[in-house]
């Protein structure tokens, strides 16, 4: 479907001349804020898209902006991967630990049981060595010193 | 088709609202009325608390060497519904856990039988579970726990106790210190699903157990075996029935070795008779006989009843309320001072020393000196002895109480005797507990032990003079050790059984070495061996475990006391 082409026609001007006294406002017309009077287009054209991207940011602005969004991303994500390295880490760590804990109990356990009297002396008994029979003290001859 | 009457439309519409009321009223009643208690019975059944046991601490002597630890171990259980072969399964267990044919049976049985948990066997080694695992058995599973073992197997095992199959201590000092040694333990509480996991992200909380401490003994587990031994040894010799010795130092209460023959071994004490679990020194009495006399001679010479020169003429027997009472050996009548009636071991000597104190100061002595009470060395069990009331005194108990019979007293108790005299008239209580260490490895020392003065220094060197005297030229000439000089005294007493006495008697040597300056007290008791007197039976014994004690120790020799002169030198 198609419209007919509307037919520009001059716009009729909206105000009075500037050098002509103004009248007295009306109360409705107070109401109205005052537009300057030159400098508009006359015609009912779009507004062109060089001038639209004039109006908005700064290019430097996108180009911070997407250094700092790609700075976050990369951030965020590098710190969640230093978190999950560090989770095993310490997963590691902790498996260590308890490992190292149970070989110090084994560990304690042995020392326990092979200094326990009791093998020592069967060990040794085994291999021949005897208790002594009568054990004496040597005395020395003389008066020990004595200090203080 | 016809449509449906507006009155039946209208009945319909009815019941349709009238049933929406009541699940609205239904719904109303559980959510608002019955809150809380659906609430709870939700809770209850995804949330379980599971008890973490905390680490028990260890037992060590005074060296740091342990002498009781815990172990990480399993408790293995079976779930027999999912156990689908029984026989296989019950045969790969009993091959991993060495199980004789009954348990296997038994095993087999449990796994066939109704229910949901059935226990395999409880405080299996870690290795030994492991291995378990590996079989990947279905329907077998796996419990942390924790199982005590004694390194050094029957050394101190009576002083030690042991723990049930739940950890709780149920003997000697396991029991005595069971919150110290316990710990606290922690909990995990969980969110689980019907299949028992975990809910991620739901409740987990965990309360960490707070493990026990250690406890340090005043028992040197050196000396303690070599006493063990040297009982042993006597037992056997003298054909006794059981023994008793004690080791310890007289300046602090300090308890270097303490047993009983015969003993058990703690790691499996389920093989032993129950009464080998007993600790003699303190659980049993016997009536001590002669080495009694050093009270009576104390009480003489501190009330100055007695002078250290006076004379007593001594039959071998008298006649005393009726009783006839005489010495070991027949003798002529002798002149005997106070220092002979010890060094000979003369009842009736002793008797006549008993007259001349009186029996207020005579019960005073036998109080003073801890009989009647425990000695409160912290061991559970301990006994007071027997003393009879003073009220209930006639001259025929003076006279016997005098040479240490009709009076019942724990071996501990009289070798706190001679460890007061040997520490210079000063009582010290025995302690078998040196101190405590916590999981930052530092040892905190308990108090020193209480003190009492019961005789006066000049009293305590006299009676070392005579107990001296009593081995070097009296009944105790087996205790002595070349180059130290020992003060000692021997006993021999009948054992009474059914309230009369019989011809089965209990020997004993008690003594201090070095005699001017003590560092160890040794008491020696035979019970019940073939050759009955306390010189003869029991002062070897205490000569090896002194003689061991001093290398041990690395105690000096120090210069001898001098003797009470003999009576018949006398002027």
């Amino acid at each position: 479907m198609s419209t007919p082409a509307r037919k520009l026609t001059p716009a009729a001007p909206r105000h009075a001349p500037t050098h002509l006294p103004t009248p007295a406002p009306t109360p409705r017309d107070r109401a109205r804020p005052v537009r300057a009077p030159a400098a508009r287009p006359t015609t009912t054209s779009p507004p062109s898209p060089r001038r639209r991207a004039r109006r908005g940011f700064h290019p430097a602005f996108w180009i911070f902006s997407a250094f700092v969004v790609t700075g976050m991303v990369v951030g965020i994500v590098s710190l969640s991967a230093l978190l999950v390295q560090t989770g095993f880490g310490i997963d590691r760590t902790e498996a260590r630990i308890a490992e190292l804990a149970d070989e110090r109990e084994l560990l304690g356990k042995e020392v326990a049981t092979m200094s326990s009297p009791g093998r020592i002396a069967s060990w040794a008994r085994a291999r021949g060595f005897v208790m002594p029979e009568d054990v004496v003290v040597l005395q020395v001859p003389g008066r020990p010193e004595v200090d203080g | 088709m016809r449509s449906p009457s507006r009155g039946r439309l209208l009945i319909l519409l009815t019941v349709m609202l009238m049933a929406l009321v009541g699940v609205v009223a239904r719904v109303s009643m559980l959510q608002v009325r019955q809150t809380s208690a659906y609430v709870e019975l939700g809770w209850e059944q995804r949330v379980r608390t599971v008890t973490i046991a905390a680490e028990r601490g260890s037992i060590l002597d005074r060296a740091g060497t342990a002498l009781a630890m815990s172990l990480d171990a399993r408790d293995v259980y079976a779930d027999p519904r999912y156990v689908t072969q029984p026989s296989d399964v019950a045969d790969r267990i009993a091959e991993v856990l060495g199980l004789d044919r009954p348990a296997e049976r038994d095993l087999r049985g449990d796994l066939r039988a109704d229910g949901s948990f059935v226990y395999v066997a409880r405080r299996v080694d870690r290795e030994v579970a492991d291995e378990l695992a590996e079989a990947r058995l279905p329907g077998i599973g796996f419990l942390p726990a924790s199982a005590r073992y004694y390194p050094a197997a029957g050394v101190a095992s009576q002083l030690l106790g042991f723990t049930n199959v739940d950890g709780l201590g149920i003997a000697g000092l396991e029991k005595q210190y069971e919150s110290l040694l316990a710990g606290t333990p922690g909990e995990r509480t969980s969110e689980l699903s019907p299949l028992g996991q975990v809910i991620a992200g739901g409740l987990d909380v965990v309360e960490e157990p707070v493990p026990g401490n250690d406890l340090v003994l005043t028992i040197d587990r050196e000396i303690q075996f070599q006493a063990q031994q040297y009982l042993r040894r006597a037992v056997r010799d003298n054909d006794a029935s059981g023994g008793t010795i004690i080791v310890m130092d007289p300046r602090t209460g300090d308890i270097y070795a303490m047993a009983s023959y015969p003993w058990f071994d703690p790691n499996r004490f389920g093989d032993f008779d129950a009464a080998t679990y007993r600790n003699r020194s303190v659980s049993d009495m016997w009536e001590p006989g002669s080495v009694n006399k050093v009270i009576t001679a104390a009480a003489a010479i501190e009330t100055g009843a007695v002078g250290l020169s006076d004379v007593f003429t001594v039959p071998d027997e008298r006649e005393v309320g009726g009783f006839t009472i005489h010495d070991s050996h027949p003798h002529p009548t002798m002149a005997m001072t106070l220092a002979d009636i010890i060094a000979k071991s003369s009842n009736i000597g002793s008797s006549l020393v008993a007259d001349r104190v009186g029996d207020e100061q005579m019960a005073a002595s036998f109080a003073a000196f801890g009989f009647g009470r425990p000695t409160g060395v912290g061991f559970p069990g301990e006994q007071s002895g027997i003393m009879p009331p003073l009220a209930n005194w006639t001259d025929a108990t003076r006279a016997t109480l005098s040479f240490g019979s009709g009076v019942a007293v724990t071996p501990l108790q009289m070798a706190s005797v001679y460890a007061t005299v040997a520490n210079g008239g000063t009582w010290v209580q025995p302690r078998l507990v040196l101190g405590t260490r916590g999981r930052d490895g530092m040892v905190r020392l308990a108090d020193p032990s209480m003190t009492q003065e019961v005789v006066s220094p000049r009293t305590a060197e006299a009676l070392t003079q005579m107990l001296a005297y009593a081995v070097e030229d009296g009944t105790g000439g087996s205790a002595q050790i070349p180059g130290y000089q020992v003060a000692g005294k021997t006993g021999t007493a009948k054992k009474l059984e059914d309230g009369e006495y019989v011809r089965r008697y209990v020997a004993s040597f008690i003594g201090f070495l070095p005699a001017s300056a003590p560092r160890v007290v040794v008491a020696a008791i035979l019970d019940e061996p073939a050759t009955i007197y306390g010189g003869v039976a029991a002062a070897p014994l205490f000569q090896d475990v002194a003689r061991y004690t001093i290398q041990r120790l690395g105690i000096e020799s120090a210069p001898s006391v001098p003797l009470p002169r003999d009576a018949l030198l006398l002027p």
